[in-house]
């Protein structure tokens, strides 16, 4: 029983860091590497629900449209608020599959509604003009001491199998509301896998924090989305002046092009000479 | 168990680079059936040992252990000791290692500027006159006045040389061998919490002479000479990939998830661009020469 649960703990790791879109493919492999699905049966619902909502992974609801499962959003397990639809969904982990929808009654919103949905159509609006395949929820949450925040989720995946590679960019902003002030919080990953050839993968994220003046609904949200705008744009740079860096710095200094005579090596004479100088040392 | 080195070396493709050690040990905990197996197929990242006799660095592989002391291509002694007890190579194999050793020390050098090399020699038993060989090399580089950058480069070449089936080109002198390299390049770049980190690996055969006897010292340069300019020429055509796929594709993926520009704008330009074509009729050569035309006129 000890080894079962050791197991269990080795694939919910190599699980959890699947790379965007292979985690049915990293299961597969775990399930044939272990030999004996009893083993794996009892907590890979677990582990897909926690992968899934890590990933903050894109569902297709009946209507076509899309949505986002998050811990945001999450009622149980497997209910999960779609506020772009009022909905409350019932959704698959391992199928990835909705089986059940409830639109949610006014009074399961939060009296932040008004501000949730002019900033939900600001971020629609951001998000057609700079992610080719973003989903965002823009969510509305009350807490128990009576304080309220916004939180919005951004994931854009692309799996591309001809070029071999898959990508996957994520944002979530919470944004503290108080009367006065928005404190704003944003934190953002991207991770791609290149498998041409290899294995090749970038892993980054960094974390922003600024604060906005109040005000009404439709001046907030443009004030919130500008801020989004130009800080996302922002890390976007950063990782562009990373890749500059350790290319034209730390990956020239790892192995040279050419060696400094710009020449390529005379194997001939440098074997001669290492001949020479190991009969010496040999002496 | 073949299904299951195959769904190990899968996991092997798919998990991140970075984590290349505690992978390989949680595969090994769920199959320790195939350990052996598992162990010689898959490339770790290289380690460093010291060899306390001759007071030198080198690095250890599946290549140069026994059991679980490692040899060292200095003195040929094991470390930890194994009290005389570890495999050695016979005498000519053994000398054609301390020759590439010291001929790839040369080419460390040229190329890394530093880092460490370590060359080893076995026997091939299913070719008379063949052999097998492996150069490692791994570089480390940190920066940490340009904001804490840091680079760790290792390469593992194995060549297989064997006499090769092909028959001489008419005329020629020596004895014609087929050299069979494998390479892998396995890269780990950070700097602040972005880590960009992955293995490549690429095949190269190439059939050459030698043209003194086998076994000679002359025997001995002729294989290094058509070893090495092999590895080196892999080696640098590997980097240039390395290099496309690390800044070029990556940038260009991340580009793909989050666009700089308003992509309603880009595509109004592509749309207005295509009518104009299919209204004058135009091929993208004219509106070329249409926009040079404007830009000269400006």
């Amino acid at each position: 029983m000890e080894g079962t649960e050791a197991k269990q703990q080795i694939c919910h790791a190599l699980l959890m860091a699947s790379p965007p879109g292979e985690f049915n493919e990293v299961l597969e492999s775990c399930r044939t590497l272990v030999g004996d699905d009893t083993v794996l049966d009892p907590v890979v619902e677990e582990i897909s629900h926690a992968y899934n909502v890590d990933q903050m992974n894109i569902v297709t609801l009946p209507t076509g449209e899309k949505g986002l499962i998050t811990a945001y959003g999450e009622v149980s397990p497997n209910q999960y608020i779609i506020p772009k639809k009022s909905l409350l969904i019932t959704y698959q982990h391992l199928q990835g599959t909705v089986t059940d929808t409830r639109p949610l009654a006014p009074e399961e919103l939060s009296d932040k509604e008004p501000l949730r949905q002019a900033v939900e159509a600001a971020m629609n609006a951001y998000v057609a003009e700079r992610y080719k395949d973003g989903v965002c929820e823009v969510y509305a949450n009350q807490y128990e001491d009576g304080s309220s925040a916004l939180v919005i989720c951004l994931q854009a995946t692309r799996i591309n199998a001809t070029s071999m590679w898959t990508g996957r960019w994520r944002s979530v902003w919470t944004i503290t509301l108080s009367s006065a002030n928005a404190d704003c919080k944003g934190t953002f990953q991207v991770h791609t896998h290149c498998y041409e050839g290899g294995n090749v993968q970038l892993k980054s994220s960094s974390e922003v924090s600024a604060t906005l003046e109040m005000a009404e609904p439709a001046p907030f949200a443009q004030a919130l989305i500008a801020l989004i705008r130009a800080n996302e744009q922002k890390y976007h740079s950063q990782i562009d002046e990373s890749f500059t860096r350790l290319g034209e710095d730390t990956f020239r200094a790892l192995r040279f092009q050419l060696p400094i005579s710009k020449q390529r090596v005379d194997w001939q004479t440098i074997a001669a000479q290492s001949k020479v100088g190991h009969e010496l040392g040999r002496k | 168990m073949s299904g299951k080195v195959d769904a190990a070396l899968d996991l092997m493709r798919r998990q991140p680079p970075s984590d290349i050690d505690a992978t390989l040990s949680g595969i090994l905990d769920l199959a320790p059936e195939c350990t052996e197996e598992l162990l010689t197929s898959i490339d770790q990242p290289l380690k460093v040992m010291r060899d306390t006799q001759a007071n030198r660095d080198y690095l250890i592989s599946d290549f140069n252990r026994d059991g679980d002391s490692y040899r060292s291509p200095w003195t040929s002694q094991y470390f930890p000791t194994n009290d005389g007890q570890g495999a050695q190579p016979i005498p000519p194999l053994r000398e054609l290692e301390q020759d590439l050793h010291s001929t790839m020390e040369t080419y460390r050098e040229l190329y890394f500027n530093g880092g460490i090399q370590s060359s080893y020699v076995w026997a091939l038993p299913t070719a008379e006159n063949g052999f097998a060989a492996c150069t490692l090399i791994k570089k480390e580089c940190d920066n940490v006045q340009k904001g804490l950058t840091k680079g760790c480069w290792d390469s593992i070449h194995v060549f297989e040389v064997t006499p090769s089936t092909n028959s001489p080109a008419p005329g020629s002198a020596g004895t014609l061998f087929t050299y069979k390299l494998t390479t892998t390049i396995m890269l780990t770049l950070t700097v602040g919490s972005l880590n960009l980190s992955g293995n490549v690996t690429r095949q190269n055969v190439r059939d050459d002479y030698i043209t003194h006897a086998p076994n000679t010292p002359q025997g001995r340069i002729d294989h290094i000479k058509n070893m090495g300019s092999l590895l080196e020429e892999t080696e640098s055509r590997l980097r240039s990939h390395v290099e496309t796929l690390y800044f070029q594709k990556m940038k260009e993926i991340v580009g793909y998830l989050h666009s700089s520009a308003d992509l309603s704008e880009a595509d109004r330009r592509r749309a207005a661009q295509r009518n104009i074509m299919a209204g004058l009729g135009a091929t993208p050569a004219s509106l070329a020469a249409q926009a040079a035309a404007r830009v000269g006129t400006r």
